[in-house]
């Protein structure tokens, strides 16, 4: 062995994946700081549930570093946007099998708030609410909204997380944030957002 | 509060909630130990001998065609039972064969004499 070890601050994802696959257990360390809490933060918008979206984030996590001996760094994908489509659909699959199916994008309008919104908003939480929002939305609304509007991605890059054309993620993500504005703006007042 | 405010605290409650989902070291260390198995098997798998393909030779074969190594097993006992009652009671073997062995033994002979070839040489 020479040399001094790696510097995992300046090494890209794709690079560490490399790393990973040849056993280096400083890159999983890495990738987890870094991934992880991205793929919670996805699950547990989507899906509103701490505890699912725990189990999502290890499962996705688990098929990362399954995939890493294969991984290519030239490839299309970050890990990050691979990471973030193995969860859109592992999250679509637990809704589905939970009976939670998508709505068209023709029923693309937000319902009408349910009362565990009531309850939640009435406790003055607004995380819980924008969670409630969220849940009234069509699912791949949701994605669309969480990936672009708190997670921070490029419409492109959803484009490609969600299988999806740019034009209909802008429209996705557009129609969505007006859904959950509507949603919360009638509780504007226990939202703390009356003055 | 104005339409305009109102969007902007929005927009503030969705950038809150990216920090909003904290991981929990149990969560890390459950992902953690997920990773080193994987590079675990990983490393035994590429160090696993690969076997060289299994010749089958004619010896192979010919156990094959005797029944495996309970019928090669059969054959060699047999063979030196034959061999050890030959040296050790030649005459019981003469016996049970009716003479018709010492027959050829003794009138016919296995082997020709090699004296017998020369005499043959020469007359030619």
């Amino acid at each position: 062995m020479s040399g001094d070890p790696p510097t995992y601050d300046t090494l890209s994802d794709g690079a560490l994946m490399v790393l990973f696959a040849n056993g280096d257990p400083g890159a999983a360390r890495v990738l987890t700081a870094r991934l992880l809490p991205r793929a919670l933060g996805h699950a547990a918008r989507v899906l509103g549930d701490r505890a699912e979206a725990e189990d999502i984030a290890q499962e996705a996590m688990l098929r990362l570093w399954r995939a890493a001996a294969e991984w290519r760094q030239d490839g299309p994908a970050t890990p990050a946007t691979w990471l973030y489509r193995v969860v859109a659909n592992l999250c679509t699959d637990r809704l589905r099998k939970a009976g939670q199916s998508t709505l068209t994008d023709e029923a693309d309008r937000y319902r009408d708030t349910r009362p565990s919104v009531e309850v939640q908003m009435i406790a003055g939480d607004r995380m819980a609410a924008l969670d409630a929002a969220l849940a009234c939305l069509p699912e791949r609304q949701r994605q669309a909204v969480v990936l672009r509007h708190i997670e921070g991605l490029s419409n492109p890059e959803i484009a490609m997380i969600l299988d999806l054309g740019v034009e209909a993620v802008e429209s996705l993500t557009a129609r969505g944030k007006r859904a959950l504005a509507a949603a919360l703006a009638t509780k504007k007042e226990a939202l703390g957002y009356e003055t | 509060m104005k339409p305009e405010q109102y969007d902007d605290a929005i927009d503030q409650l969705l950038h809150n909630a990216r920090d909003a989902t904290p991981v929990t070291t149990m969560l890390a260390a459950r992902v953690l130990a997920d990773a080193a198995r994987v590079q675990a098997d990983a490393a035994a798998h590429a160090q696993a001998p690969t076997r060289a393909p299994r010749r089958f030779g004619w010896w192979s074969e010919m156990r094959v065609a005797l029944g495996g190594w309970p019928g090669l097993s059969g054959v060699t006992l047999a063979a030196f039972a034959g061999l050890a009652l030959g040296i050790v009671a030649p005459d019981l073997v003469d016996g049970l064969s009716g003479g018709q062995i010492g027959i050829w033994t003794g009138d016919l002979g296995s082997l020709p004499e090699i004296g017998l070839l020369w005499e043959e040489a020469s007359d030619v």
